[in-house]
């Protein structure tokens, strides 16, 4: 047995017998120390957050802080007081709390009463709506898992959901699967969808949205989802990214800001699949030869040719000559930029955010290829290329590939040497070689460099620990002890 | 009765809290420096060592502690207040997490040392100890991590996290049975 290291508790633990003694043993001794680098970001984010809320005007000066609810009032702890305060707070506001309740379940039933055919709504609460009529008036009422909301032809409804909003146009119909804090589940009927989902959490909260053609996954953005009678599905993104998977196969798509996607409910057959390719080329060609027209991409929107309209079955039957198109593999789905959209292209903390959810997801390779882009476009501010790189490097230690990995990190450091985040690279980089290689002499070097850019940095103690561990530094042992 | 779990109140540590809570950010740095390595280790052993939660919870842990640092008023430690947060953001994540079913496939993950969480941690070797952990639920496991493993006294978890002792006494006793249980029939080797 190794050597027992000292309990959190200053003292040991009561001696048990058998497996579940040596399970404890075990759990004492192993060496679970906190990583430099996990320190270093933490130090970061935490960091960050503070500069963020001094930022802010001072709530708390005016002694309006409340006590955020994750402290459980305990004995000893100065707690009693938010509690009591907060106990008045509730009190008072119980009588409004409850004529509101009932006001909210009477208007409830007249809607259920009058106009069945536009909505269906429960007694939940889960979410609340606002129905907007054409006459003016405005309807309100909540709707619970596993209900329906349906628009009528000349009404639009708004949705609350948290800090999200959705708003369904003019004959539209959502059920909503799951109203979790944790997930927002929706499934599009018809109609179009406008969707603004923007979590207190990034990564904590999702939605996800559902058509018969496709799902969408949503991390933070602000997008419509357009569905027609047969299923198919458009989905246009103004911020952030989504993640688009074809209910029928093929591969998932990340649709950006200023991006628009079509996915196909249904294949079709050849003859259907042979015309629509056949309009394809045909516009393709006619864009190329007509140089003089106005592009449909808009200025400085990416020319990727324009689709035909999705909507296309209807013309196959028409009778076009499907014999003279070549036989090529169906585009079910077709991403373009938004015709004459004024959009911003994603951002690099989109982009850092799409790599990061596909690393999460185990896709390295797909993730390694955007980040590549994203680092080594000069466009984009240092500290988002540093970043790729710093996530290019873990992806490929992750997968085992230390030769990548060193290589990125040395990237990283090198795009930003005077910021944080090439700071921790460059450690980063010292710490790879000295566990990972045999090269100690690399590792030395590498722990050197890091001193010599931030001698009084994060992990400059871990630094000279190392190098007093590698051997042969007396100065680095003599400050260290 | 409520225990208190330390009587020395180390110098100047609730002046470095009222500095950091009030957004000095060297203070900031040097509570997290002192402090998150232990709480960190503390929330992986309620949450799994692999966990990319743990970072989220320990971040978490120092934000509420900067949030009331004004009124804490130093009647117990500035660790074992932190420690107390941390046992209880760390419970309210692992039950969450455990109602969602999915502390079966993390414990599947780890158990056969696949990658996952973030990149940076997939290399840490899965232990056996760690995959015993995880076929508890999270109020067994708090219970057995502090008691067994960090030698916390019935009365100080209970103090720390609000459940009663006799409780505390069956949760572990259930815990101990089936850890012992799992090694036992499932040939787990600690």
């Amino acid at each position: 047995m190794s050597e027992c290291r000292q309990p959190i508790s200053g003292r040991l633990p009561p001696h048990v017998e058998g497996p579940v003694g040596r399970v404890a043993d075990r759990l004492r001794t192993a060496n679970e120390s906190l990583d430099e680098v996990t320190q270093a970001r933490m130090e970061r984010a935490v960091l960050e957050q503070v500069r963020v809320r001094a930022a802010r005007p001072a709530q708390g000066a005016s002694g309006s802080h409340r006590r955020p609810s994750y402290y459980p009032a305990r004995p000893g702890f100065p707690s009693s007081k938010g509690r009591s305060r907060a106990r008045v707070w509730y009190r008072r506001l119980a009588y409004p709390a409850l004529v509101a309740a009932a006001a909210a379940a009477g208007a409830l039933l007249v809607l259920m009463v009058h106009t069945p055919r536009q909505m269906m709504v429960s007694t939940d609460g889960s979410a609340h709506f606002e129905m907007y009529l054409p006459d003016g008036a405005v309807q309100r009422g909540s709707v619970s898992e596993g209900q329906t909301l349906e628009s009528g032809r000349q009404s639009h409804i708004q949705i609350a959901l948290d800090r999200s909003r959705v708003e369904l146009s003019r004959r539209s119909r959502v059920r909503f699967d799951q109203l979790s804090p944790s997930l927002t589940e929706l499934t599009v009927g018809i109609g179009r969808v406008e969707i603004g989902f923007h979590p207190r959490v990034r990564g904590k909260q999702r939605m996800l949205v559902q058509t018969r053609a496709a799902r969408i996954r949503v991390v933070g953005t602000r997008f419509t989802v357009d569905v027609d009678g047969q299923g198919n599905t458009r989905v246009r993104v103004s911020e952030g990214v989504v993640e688009v998977r074809p209910r029928y196969g093929g591969p998932t798509h990340f649709v950006g800001a200023g991006q628009d996607l079509e996915v196909m409910a249904d294949a079709g057959d050849d003859g259907e699949r042979a015309v629509r390719d056949t309009l394809a080329a045909n516009l393709s060609k006619l864009a190329a030869t007509s140089p003089s027209d106005p592009s449909p991409a808009g200025d400085g929107a990416a020319s990727a040719p324009v689709a035909p309209s999705p909507h296309l079955g209807d013309a196959a039957r028409g009778g076009e000559p499907a014999q003279a198109a070549p036989p090529v593999e169906l585009p079910a789905v077709r991403v373009r930029s938004v015709v004459g959209a004024a959009l911003p292209p994603p951002s690099a903390r989109d982009m850092l955010e799409v790599a990061r959810e596909r690393l999460r997801l185990g896709r390295h390779a797909q993730a390694r290829g955007d980040l590549h882009k994203l680092a080594v476009d000069a466009g984009h501010p240092k500290e988002y290329r540093a970043e790729a790189w710093t996530l290019i490097a873990e992806s490929y230690t992750a997968q085992g590939n230390v030769p990548r990995a060193r290589e990125a990190y040395r990237a990283a450091s090198a795009v930003a040497p005077e910021l944080g985040v090439g700071h921790n690279a460059l450690f980063a980089l010292a710490r790879l070689l000295d566990r990972y290689t045999t090269d100690r002499q690399a590792a030395v070097l590498a722990y050197e460099d890091y001193l010599r850019q931030v001698p009084e940095g994060a992990l400059a103690s871990q630094a000279r620990h190392a190098l007093c561990r590698l051997g042969g530094y007396p100065e680095h042992c003599d400050h260290l002890f | 009765m409520v225990a208190r779990l330390t009587s020395v109140q180390p110098e100047g540590e609730y002046a470095l809290l009222q500095r950091a809570g009030a957004g000095d950010e060297q203070a900031v740095r040097e509570l997290l420096r002192t402090h998150a390595p232990r709480l960190h280790r503390h929330a992986s052993r309620i949450l799994g060592s692999h966990d990319p939660d743990v970072e989220d919870v320990v971040q978490q842990v120092f934000l509420a502690a900067l949030d009331g640092a004004e009124r804490f008023d130093g009647r117990s430690s500035v660790a074992t207040w932190l420690f107390g947060i941390t046992t209880r953001r760390a419970l309210d994540a692992a039950r969450a997490r455990f109602r969602r079913q999915r502390w079966a496939k993390v414990g599947e993950v780890v158990g056969m040392g696949g990658a996952s969480g973030q990149p940076d941690t997939t290399f840490q070797a899965a232990d056996e100890a760690q995959v015993v952990l995880t076929a508890l639920t999270p109020d067994q496991r708090m219970v057995f991590v502090m008691h067994d493993v960090e030698g916390y006294t019935f009365a100080e978890i209970s103090s720390l996290t609000d459940v009663g002792i006799s409780t505390l006494h069956s949760r572990l006793k259930a815990a101990r049975k089936r850890i012992a249980s799992l090694v036992a029939e499932e040939g787990i080797r600690v």
